[in-house]
């Protein structure tokens, strides 16, 4: 096992290198660079600046490949660079970062399993009955209804009602809970019904899936009851695509949080890589995609790891 | 046979189970089924696919799923209660503690994810109210009373640690764990090697015995029915046609259905001259089967205007002995007399048109089609005469698969699939290669066609070597030889129809268009030759049967003109009657092509039966090779001969006579292969030369090799026996 996980991370070594070299060339390929955007800043704050001026600032005066070494010699000694327009390093900006948008995302992934697998598990055990149907429909409502529409509403309506808004400001779980809660709740909630909506079918299929199988008759022959079937027999085997799901829908959700964060006021991931996408700020794109990509690769190995976990037949190799 | 207990035990009254196709239409699957069962008796149902065998033992435990199936009427009486009307929790109680169930495939009726220790404690748990850890030490017990070593450590570990002998006794172990009155088993051992299922059939037998338990055996094996039952049912269309003790059964049937059955199984204590007779057509069609008809009646030879218009009811013929027939007090003679003709005895007789739904498929050889093949025969190369008629030679074949290991994989072994073969084959013959699971039959099969790099030796054809042939050469080799393999549900595209399926081989080869021939014609021709109607040619797979899908492939390795055919197990996925009639086709286009076979199959009498040679294998080793004559007269080799003997023949009174070995324990991993003899770890007269040196394969009497250092004194001993 401990062979197995040193293996795959040192796989991820080559992996994590793609993912520099493409990154930083996909910014430097971006039409309207960011030379451009600090000789904006400049001369709209009143100071003259010309183009030269302006790439030796941001030491984009060398050649591509020298800028790729020099950023990638400093990675490996730990220095994700400086951010262009925000005086502080890229490491610094990730570091409060980061928490928020993991909290969000473990929130939103703990609050739609505790909504799926119970309806998803109670659809398959209650197949095309009336409360099957409904649940399904108030699933694939769930799923189809986009995500900031409805934060409108939830942003709108208690405001207008009973005058009351959540938090503006980050406030983090250890300082204050509760404020941090009615914060997170919200967008958490939200988030939460949309993947749910796609879960609760996913886990109705397998287990419906797995209730087909030889061995849950075999189960049925040996006078086992429908509950001790449906919990014992059939669960654990249909947590194997639904670990898969869950590992995809983990990875979207870090990267794809960018408008719950910036309806609710989140200081995210997501809201910190649009915003400086907007002003090409480089260095703070290339260290959070790298922390995407990262985390990635992280939840995969785990995902895999689990499998062995669930299924005895898995083989790490 | 044991004194049977007049104490009933389980009584089925009138049973009838339906399913309902998304359409709605009805679909009988049991129609009006009435047995009972007496304490400790064995009875076996017996049934081709879709006969409603194994429904009805799945209604009998209410385990029919629904929907789409629904036990419609009728009564299913154990101690005085019908268990179709039970409640839920009443019926749950005798699920696996009074009657308990043993299923077909064991790989996929035990849970992946849960030890066998814990499935196998759980009806303990439930029904006995033991406690975890008393339950395992029963399983323990259990588990050693099936024989499975070590059953401490075994307990913790997962079905796939297991092998298929394994499962299934730990099945049997699940099954016998409350001490059940009534034991059902469907199809045990089908999807197990014949020495594994003998093991595993003995087992049962001596854990029922003990408990006086009854067991329903449901199979299509005849051989197992004759070895074990007590009495017999035969299924057929959802309705019992015939039942009686296995001496009436096998020997005085009375049911055409039943007599088909008893004469399309290939027996291996008859003479092969002893031909095969395959039922015509197709199982019914239950969606389609009329209520008021004999429900063979399409396929039976002797049908009268009665049969296609009255049901028959199973009226008692002679003391125990029930059939379902309006023709059933005829002799052969007075049948044979009826206006429709039954099959001519010969080794072959090609399916006749038949009326209805089933003639339209399958189609019976024309006069003008003999033409097509002497056409063919004509334009055949003559072959030079320097090479001998050795069409195929295999020198010293070796195809070993590196075991590897690590980050870099490193290779830690070998799997020596085939391990130092040799044989040659004559044009014209048919050589078969015969072995369990793991002995390496089809990796041969797969090196003859050029598919593998084969590791050392060689492999001739028409005195040529095929390891070294490249571009032109290879092609036109892969024309020569064909192959067709088991299982004809994925071994066609489902996405081609069969005409581009039969044409995809001729365009890769540019033979279209040769002679003239359109490809329309060709396809005609092809689909006639193995007996099916050209008017289905733009049709998809799977609107044929497993048998009609064997013909299509056959018909697309014909195609291309091959002198040379590799089948690999082409018959083992079929019922006894379709095998029987491609076994049939295969022997008849033999005769008439001149095609040479190599038949690689698990079934020692179907073996036997189609080759003119044959090889017996074990561990990638050939351990006898003999005429096929020979091969049940006269086998010399430890391993064949309880090959043989594990092999029950459809005949109780033959059966029951013989002397059995029974091998212990399984074959070991090709990864690592025991020193000396390979077969000397399951052998019972192994001698410590054995496990040191291994025995060479010689010729010890005219042709017929053994591979075993005590052939002949063991010979001489066994004469004085």
């Amino acid at each position: 096992m401990g062979k197995y996980i040193a293996k795959r991370l040192l796989l991820l070594i080559p992996a994590l290198i793609a993912v520099l070299i493409i990154v930083f060339a996909l910014m430097r390929m971006t039409p309207g660079s960011a030379v451009d955007a600090l000789v904006y800043k400049l001369t709209s704050a009143g100071i003259p600046a010309d183009r030269a001026s302006a790439e030796a600032m941001l030491g984009m005066d060398k050649p591509a490949v020298e800028q790729f070494f020099i950023w990638f010699g400093d990675l490996l000694r730990g220095d994700m660079g400086n951010s262009f327009f925000q005086s502080e390093s890229v490491w610094n900006i990730i570091k409060t970062r980061m928490p928020v948008t993991l909290e969000l995302g473990i929130m939103t992934l703990l609050i739609s399993l505790c909504i799926s697998i119970p309806c998803g598990l109670y659809c398959a055990a209650r197949q095309d009955s009336v409360s099957d149907y409904s649940i399904r429909v108030v699933g694939v409502v769930m799923m189809s209804v986009p995500v900031f529409w409805i934060a409108t509403l939830v942003l709108i309506y208690p405001a207008l009602w009973w005058q009351y808004a959540p938090p503006t400001h980050y406030i983090s779980f250890i300082e204050s809970p509760a404020e941090n809660l009615r914060m997170f709740l919200p967008p958490a909630i939200l988030g939460a019904l949309m993947q749910a909506g796609m879960e609760l079918r996913m886990v109705r299929t397998v287990v419906l899936e797995t209730m087909r199988q030889d061995y849950i008759r075999t189960a049925w022959a040996k006078g086992v009851g429908e509950r001790t079937i449906l919990f014992k027999h059939s669960l654990r085997n249909a947590m194997i695509p639904v670990v898969t799901g869950i590992g995809g829908a983990l990875s979207m959700m870090i990267g794809g949080s960018v408008i719950l964060e910036n309806m609710f006021n989140i200081p995210g991931m997501g809201a910190q890589v649009v915003n400086s996408l907007d002003n090409r700020d480089y260095p703070v794109v290339q260290g959070c995609v790298l922390i995407f990509a990262l985390f990635i690769m992280i939840v995969n190995l785990v995902v895999d790891i689990a499998y062995k976990w669930i299924d005895p037949r898995v083989e790490l190799k | 046979m044991t004194v049977i207990n007049t104490e009933t035990v389980l009584d089925v009254r009138h049973l009838k189970t339906s399913f309902y196709d998304d359409s709605g239409t009805e679909v009988r699957a049991v129609d009006d089924l009435s047995y009972s069962v007496h304490r400790g008796e064995c009875v076996a149902i017996i049934g081709e696919s879709g006969s409603g065998k194994t429904v009805e033992a799945l209604s009998v435990l209410r385990l029919i799923p629904f929907p789409p199936g629904y036990v419609k009427s009728g009564e299913v009486i154990y101690r005085g209660k019908d268990m179709l009307q039970m409640k839920d929790e009443e019926l749950k109680s005798l699920r696996g503690s009074s009657i308990s169930m043993i299923f077909q495939e064991p790989g996929t009726a035990l849970n992946p994810v849960m030890t066998i220790g814990d499935q196998i404690a759980e009806p303990l748990i439930y029904h006995k109210g033991m406690s975890r850890k008393d339950a395992y030490s029963r399983v323990a017990e259990l588990l050693e009373s099936v024989e499975i070593p070590n059953a401490k450590e075994r307990i913790k570990q997962y079905p796939h640690q297991f092998s298929g002998g394994m499962q299934q006794r730990a099945m049997i172990a699940m099954a016998m764990s409350c001490e059940p009155d009534i034991l059902i088993a469907d199809e045990p051992t089908t999807a197990l090697d014949v020495t594994v299922q003998a093991q595993v059939l003995e087992q049962l037998e001596a854990l029922r015995k003990k408990t006086d338990a009854a067991l329903i055996i449901i199979t299509h094996n005849l051989g197992i029915v004759a070895r074990y039952a007590d009495s017999v049912k035969i299924m057929y269309g959802g309705r019992i046609v015939e039942e009686g003790n296995p001496i009436d059964i096998f020997e005085h049937p009375h049911h055409p259905y039943t007599l088909g059955l008893v004469r399309a199984v290939p027996r291996l204590d008859l003479p092969r001259s002893h031909g095969l007779h395959p039922i015509k057509g197709e199982p019914v069609d239950m969606s389609k089967l009329p209520q008021d008809c004999c429900p063979f009646e399409k396929r039976c030879a002797y049908a009268t205007v009665e049969c296609g218009s009255v049901r028959p009811t199973l009226t008692e013929i002679a003391s125990g002995h029930f059939c379902a027939c309006f023709h059933e007090d005829m002799t052969e003679a007075e049948r044979a007399a009826l206006p429709k003709a039954a099959p001519k005895d010969v080794a072959f007789t090609r399916p006749e048109p038949h009326i209805g739904e089933l003639s339209a498929v399958e189609l019976p050889l024309g006069e003008d089609l003999s033409a097509i093949m002497h056409e063919r025969i004509a334009r055949q190369d003559p072959i030079p005469e320097t090479i001998n008629d050795n069409i195929l030679k295999v020198e010293q074949l070796k195809m070993w698969f590196p075991v590897t290991k690590g980050l870099f994989n490193r290779r830690v072994g070998w799997v020596k699939a085939v391990d130092d073969v040799s044989f040659s084959i004559q044009k014209g013959k048919t050589l078969g290669i015969v072995g369990e699971s793991g002995s390496g039959k089809s990796t041969v099969g797969h090196c003859l066609i050029g598919e593998y790099d084969i590791t050392a030796g060689n492999v001739m054809y028409n005195g040529q070597s095929i390891t070294k042939m490249k571009g032109g050469k290879l092609r036109r080799l892969r024309k020569e030889i064909q192959m067709v393999t088991q299982d004809p549900f994925s071994s066609l595209d489902p996405r081609m129809t069969i005409k581009d399926a039969i044409l995809e081989g001729v365009h890769v080869h540019g033979m279209s268009g040769k002679d003239g021939k359109s490809d329309e014609t060709l396809v005609r021709e092809m689909m006639e030759l193995v007996g099916l109607n050209p008017v289905f040619s733009t049709r998809f797979p799977h609107e044929f049967s497993g048998g009609q899908r064997q013909r299509i492939s056959i018909a697309r390795a014909l195609a291309l003109e091959p002198a040379f055919i590799v089948c690999d197990e082409v018959v083992s996925a079929l019922d006894v009657s379709i095998q029987a009639q491609i076994i049939g086709l295969l022997m008849d286009l033999q005769k008439e092509l001149g095609l040479t076979y190599v038949f690689i199959g698990h079934d020692l009498s179907v073996i036997r039966h189609i080759s003119d040679s044959v090889i017996v294998m074990y561990l990638g080793k050939v351990m006898e090779m003999t005429a096929s004559e020979n091969l049940y007269k006269d086998p010399l080799h430890p391993y064949t001969k309880a090959l043989i003997s594990a092999v029950p023949i459809p005949n109780p009174t033959v059966d029951r006579q013989r002397e059995r070995i029974l091998l212990t324990g399984e074959m070991p991993s090709p990864i690592n292969t025991p020193k000396g003899c390979n077969f000397c770890t399951r052998c019972r007269d192994a001698t410590d030369l054995c496990r040191e040196e291994e025995p060479v394969l010689k010729d010890v009497f005219n042709g017929h090799y053994v591979a075993c250092h005590y052939v002949k004194e063991m010979e001489t001993q066994w004469v004085n026996i």
